[in-house]
């Protein structure tokens, strides 16, 4: 399944936001202009559905409802998330998900549901508050995605949540874990625990999935030629050859691994893992400008069998020079007074004029996002 | 009456400022979207695209003439089709840096240069880049040296070549004067003073 459209309401720098969703989707957009704010709607709603998640948690883990709640909200003070879901290469909606979430205006100032409701197609089969919530309102501090008794119509949907897989690997939490200690993050997203992950899988699928990784590292990363996984005192780790004058020499553990390898391998590995929705920050980061040209190509060869949603935000042009995105694929981050304004780049008159004279994605979309007077930078210090 | 939204297409970041510049003093355009990549390259390849685009918003494309003899083969040469209306195309003579030359009083004083040094036909400079490196090589004012002359040979241009430049083109550079020595300049700047905005 994939998520085909999202409408938002006061959701972070979002007052107002609607738009229809791709199997692949590339979000593009100044600085902080609202890409992880939009990637966090999808973790957001992991969060709830998860086991050991909920409503409570995934509040608190924010802030709280005052660092979700746009700044820009005014009457409505509800935050309001809503997404339709499709099957992969489908229109037709098979599931509508929306809630409002409200504060207590007193007490422990706990976010509520002010409504929680579910479609299966056109038809509502849940509709909260309910009855039994204006009996105790306490019920409303509970979704029904974190409760396996009252989802069971709609439980396809929730797995779908939870399943969600959000990846901004930090190389140097894995190559310095001892210098970042503290709780886990919930979901692992900065990849702390990558390898952990790859010793979790069956030893078939892994082998499987490095072989692939390794045939793309050979052609990406110059001198290397193998790569495997070790354990070395119950620790698991991942090692790779490169071409030495002596051999047996040569041998190199994460730790030694580059920032671009290790990000190219935990990309490569996220893409492989599972057919769930697949959120990606910023897959460019680190990486040579004639691999990032190609990485949408390669999501899209990777999604497609599993028939998987993956939703990537982006700064790089190489990325989007890649003539075979189309602009409906494309979601553009406005800054502006009364919150981010997002439209899906085949929308945008202009943009689809310049694909027709011959332009790329890149070259028709990234100027809009430039800061109108970034040119004034090196005149201001 | 509200300002026209106009479209920036430009090879560097000089000519960005240079094209602010013109499209503030003319005082009837406000800027919507700037693109570039450095280089002529970019825009020759991407005409095409900016012609179809300006039929919704117009564009003021500025490149330079560099080497090609004249500014009519250039544009015959880079668009194929007809130019709409609203593509505002002009052509720096031989390159954008004999604009900020041609203001002979004005860079004079921005570097200290004394007048005598410049040529007054700027527009027969064959190589404007070099021109405006070799008199900056006699400013006295070490921070403007510093940042407009390359550290070494095996750089083309200073540090901070445009930023320093860009100060000048905001802060000092007057366009009255310069037009008088060059002509593509003057008729850049007709052009945008008599554009009216087509939509069609």
């Amino acid at each position: 399944m994939i998520i085909s459209r999202l409408i938002l309401r006061n959701w972070k720098n979002f007052k107002e936001l609607e738009v229809r969703l791709q199997e692949r989707v590339i979000l593009v957009g100044a600085n902080a202009s609202g890409k992880s704010n939009l990637l966090d709607v999808f973790r957001f709603l992991r969060d709830i559905a998860k086991p050991g998640g909920g409503l409570q948690k995934a509040v608190t883990d924010r802030g709280g409802i005052t660092k979700i709640r746009s700044l820009a909200a005014r009457k409505n003070p509800n935050v309001e998330i809503e997404v339709h879901l499709s099957e992969f290469g489908s229109d037709e909606v098979l599931w509508k998900y929306g809630i409002g979430i409200i504060q207590e205006p007193r007490g422990y100032r706990l976010p509520y549901l002010a409504y929680e409701k579910v479609w299966r197609g056109d038809q509502l089969i849940v509709n909260r508050p309910e009855d039994e919530d204006k009996s105790d309102k306490a019920r409303l501090t509970q979704t029904y995605l974190e409760q396996i008794n009252t989802n069971k119509d709609f439980r396809e949907v929730v797995r779908f949540f939870e399943n969600t897989l959000y990846l901004h690997l930090v190389p140097q939490l894995l190559k310095y874990p001892t210098a970042f200690t503290g709780p886990d993050l919930p979901g692992d997203p900065f990849g702390k625990g990558f390898l952990e992950r790859v010793a979790n899988v069956k030893e078939n699928t892994r082998k499987s999935f490095l072989r692939k990784i390794e045939q793309a590292l050979k052609l990406a990363v110059p001198q290397l030629t193998h790569l495997e996984f070790t354990t070395e005192n119950g620790y698991p780790h991942i090692e790779a050859t490169y071409a030495h004058w002596r051999p047996g020499a040569g041998k190199q553990k994460e730790d030694q691994f580059s920032d671009g390898t290790l990000r190219l391998i935990g990309l490569l590995w996220a893409l492989q893992e599972g057919d769930s929705l697949l959120l990606l920050e910023e897959p460019e980061l680190s990486l040579n400008g004639a691999i990032v040209s190609k990485l949408a190509a390669l999501i899209h060869r990777l999604q497609k069998p599993r028939k998987r949603q993956v939703i990537i935000s982006t700064h790089s042009s190489d990325l989007l020079n890649d003539r075979g995105i189309s602009l409906n694929e494309v979601v553009v981050l406005e800054p502006a007074n009364e919150g981010t304004k997002a439209s899906v780049a085949s929308d945008i008159e202009e943009v689809k004029n310049m694909l027709k004279g011959g332009m790329t994605p890149a070259s028709a979309i990234l100027p809009r996002l430039k800061p109108k007077d970034i040119n004034q930078l090196t005149l201001e210090f | 009456m509200s300002s026209i939204p106009l479209n920036l297409v430009f090879e560097d970041e000089i000519s960005e400022f240079v094209m602010v510049k013109l499209v503030k003093e003319t005082g009837k355009f406000s800027i919507a979207n700037s693109y570039s990549e450095g280089g002529f390259g970019y825009i020759k390849k991407n005409i095409g695209g900016f012609n179809e685009a300006a039929k919704g918003c117009p564009f003021f494309v500025l490149t330079d003439l560099d080497a090609v003899d004249c500014a009519p083969t250039l544009i015959n040469d880079w668009l194929r089709s007809q130019a709409h209306s609203n593509l505002i195309f002009r052509i720096a003579v031989r390159e954008v840096e004999a604009w900020l030359l041609a203001d002979i009083e004005g860079f004079s004083k921005f570097t200290g240069i004394s007048e005598a040094n410049f040529r007054n036909n700027t527009e027969e400079i064959a190589d404007p880049k070099a021109e405006l490196l070799q008199l900056v090589k006699r400013c006295r004012v070490r921070k403007i040296k510093e940042d407009i002359l390359p550290k070494n040979e095996f750089a083309a241009v200073g540090p901070n070549y445009n930023g320093r430049l860009g100060e000048f083109v905001m802060n000092h550079w007057n366009i009255d004067r310069a037009m008088q020595r060059s002509d593509s300049l003057k008729r850049a700047v007709i052009h945008l003073s008599t554009f009216n905005v087509i939509y069609k």
